[in-house]
């Protein structure tokens, strides 16, 4: 009897597990970056559409690609960077997406179509991109000369932050070198090394996720960084200056796409194509500090933000380059980047 | 009839222990016999025998190994054991003082200031003391306030502000097991102690200590095994800029997507936990039951 009745109470504790897991027909499930997408954008998607947004957040690439890997989550959209679509792909995680769906494709500005990464946008659309710099308090170190050189100075040791990103800390060294910042040569990766190990001493701290409080905060007057965070705070203080470094870094873009396990593909193409609309593009910009590939959406975008600091011209960005995935070589970066932190 | 359905109720912990414990670990095993594919993931392996008699299942724990990552779990062992003993030296007279010193009715609310913190996620904790610590923080704006200094201590980023997040996080867990040891002393022994003759510390040294060995042990185990294997304090007090066994092992699975080889750094350090484990059942293996 008492078997009989803790059965019962075991399977109905199962079902409702069960039943809590399966979701309602009509939503999508969006997997992004944090602080990207504002609640009223959401809710004024949900108000047109009639469609529900389960809102999800991650702060890497990498975060995604683990998450896309194991195939348990079912999510709908989700915002891979440039070198992580390659990866996606490669790897058959992303949705074909059907271009007939997305009218408002035709804003996006050209230069940011039919790259490397998807040569034929099959799988995905690009949505915001940027740089990768550095700022540094002119009220602490006065002007500085537009180099990576100056994260390497002596006279600012103890003052420098720089990503805690291993591809990103190689792009400024084989910058530095004259190198692209994809370089598989591993005497060169070797040199590379070497100019971040003798940095080491010189850096207060690495950190991807709080660098702009850092340097906003004082308590370091140099920071790498990426030019979403670094930007909105220069517009913030005058004293902070964004810097892109004449030998170039790195360019990224963030695309929107479908993975192959989503299971509202219907609804996903909807929610890409209302993100898309020029007036959404562009309160979304705004609101997270990333640049538009929208053309038809900087009409949208109130002047004060169109500055040549989030849109560098064609001039500045000459020595930029989009990040490649470099397969079996990040056993030898991640070797080397362990040797630099382990010191 | 009633004697058979009591193992019933065992089902519930069994199915935690096998499903959140048990199987992750084999999953966990598996994996570290597998090689890194290009993309992450796992190298597909195209001929099972000639696989497992080349060795080649062995790569990632030759790879542990390596001199590369020696001076890492040294320091990490140093850490801990660092950590553990000043935690013992802080947290024994706390317990000390709570369980003997302290008037009964006032325990409990000692007990609640030690516990409060717990409530609290210990990431943000950590975040709050990066505050505390940093040039423009309480410590350093209060010392350059009243003049005691001219520019601001170097308090964070370095290995002293890995010590104190670490220390500040495991003191509860020293404290609690040492408590709950001491407090189980019947009071008569240690009167008796000193209507021997015996004075304060000689009662300390032969009664006190001994009768609390047990909380002390257990003490000093739940400390230094999380923070042997913890990440998150040498990534945010430590600037990231000196790498942990546990900083190691997290790398290999978010940025270097070496799945096989985290699994097995993962494994070779539990292995080494419970070789102490066992070292320590066999020295003082009746005293721990007490907990």
């Amino acid at each position: 009897m008492k078997v009989r009745f803790l059965t019962i109470v075991l399977f109905s504790i199962f079902t409702l597990i069960f039943n809590s897991c399966s979701r309602s027909k009509n939503e999508v499930n969006v997997y992004v970056w944090s602080d990207y997408l504002s609640q009223d954008v959401i809710e004024e998607f949900e108000k047109e559409t009639g469609i529900k947004v389960n809102l999800d957040t991650y702060d890497s690439n990498e975060a995604l690609l683990e998450k896309l890997q194991t195939g348990v989550s079912k999510y709908d959209v989700v915002v891979p960077s440039d070198y992580m679509v390659q990866i996606l792909i490669r790897q058959n995680l992303l949705h074909e997406i059907d271009k007939a769906k997305i009218p408002n494709l035709k804003h996006i500005n050209p230069r940011f179509l039919n790259l490397q990464y998807d040569p034929e946008n099959k799988f995905s659309v690009p949505f915001f991109w940027g740089t990768t710099g550095f700022a540094y308090r002119k009220d602490k170190v006065g002007k500085l000369p537009e180099t990576w050189s100056v994260l390497f100075d002596e006279k600012y040791k103890g003052k420098i932050l720089m990503l805690d990103d291993m591809r990103e800390c190689f792009a400024v060294a084989l910058k530095l070198l004259g190198h692209s910042i994809n370089e598989t040569d591993t005497s060169i990766l070797l040199k590379a090394k070497e100019i971040l190990a003798n940095q080491k001493k010189l850096v207060k701290q690495y950190n991807s996720s709080g660098f702009d409080q850092a340097i906003l905060s004082g308590d370091v007057w140099i920071a790498h960084g990426w030019s979403g965070q670094l930007v909105k705070i220069a517009e913030s203080d005058s004293n902070i200056v964004y810097v892109l470094p004449k030998e170039g870094g790195t360019l990224w873009i963030d695309n929107l796409a479908i993975p192959k396990s989503a299971d509202n593909i219907e609804n996903a193409h909807i929610f890409i194509n209302f993100l898309l609309k020029p007036e959404i593009s562009a309160r979304v910009s705004e609101f997270s500090g990333y640049a538009t590939v929208n053309e038809t959406a900087k009409k949208f975008i109130n002047q004060k933000y169109l500055t040549k600091q989030r849109y560098p011209d064609e001039e500045a960005l000459k020595n930029f380059e989009l990040m490649q995935d470099l397969g079996t070589v990040t056993k030898l970066l991640d070797r080397f980047w362990t040797e630099i932190k382990s010191q | 009839m009633r004697g058979k359905v009591y193992w019933v109720f065992l089902i519930p912990s069994a199915m935690v222990l096998i499903v959140f414990f048990l199987f992750p670990l084999l999953i966990m095993l598996y994996y570290s016999f597998l090689q890194r594919g290009i993309y992450g993931g796992f190298e597909p392996i195209e001929n099972l025998k000639e696989y497992i008699f080349s060795f080649a299942w062995l790569k990632n724990y030759i790879r542990v190994f390596d001199s590369l990552y020696i001076p890492i779990y040294l320091r990490s062992i140093y850490i801990a054991i660092l950590t553990t003993i000043i935690c013992l030296f802080i947290g024994y007279p706390v317990a000390y003082f709570i369980a003997l010193k302290v008037k009964p009715e006032n325990k409990i609310l000692y007990l609640f200031l030690i516990i409060v913190p717990l409530w609290t996620s210990f990431l943000i904790r950590t975040y709050a003391w990066i505050l505390i610590l940093r040039d423009e923080g309480l410590i350093n704006l209060f010392l350059l306030k009243i003049g005691l200094i001219n520019k601001p201590l170097p308090l964070l980023y370095n290995e002293f502000s890995v010590l104190l997040g670490l220390i500040y996080g495991e003191l509860p867990f020293m404290i609690l097991p040492i408590y709950a040891s001491l407090e189980k002393i019947d009071i008569s022994l240690i009167e008796a102690s000193k209507d021997l003759g015996a004075d304060e510390f000689r009662t300390f040294k032969r009664v006190i200590l001994p009768l609390t060995l047990p909380g002390i042990i257990v003490g000093v185990t739940i400390v230094f095994i999380p923070t042997l294997g913890s990440f998150i304090v040498s990534d945010l007090l430590g600037g990231a800029k000196s790498i942990l066994v546990g900083n190691l092992i997290q790398n290999q699975f978010i940025v270097a997507r070496d799945k096989p080889f985290g699994s097995a750094i993962a494994f070779v350090l539990s292995s080494f936990v419970l070789v102490l484990l066992y070292i320590y059942r066999k020295f003082w293996g009746g005293k721990i039951e007490v907990l």
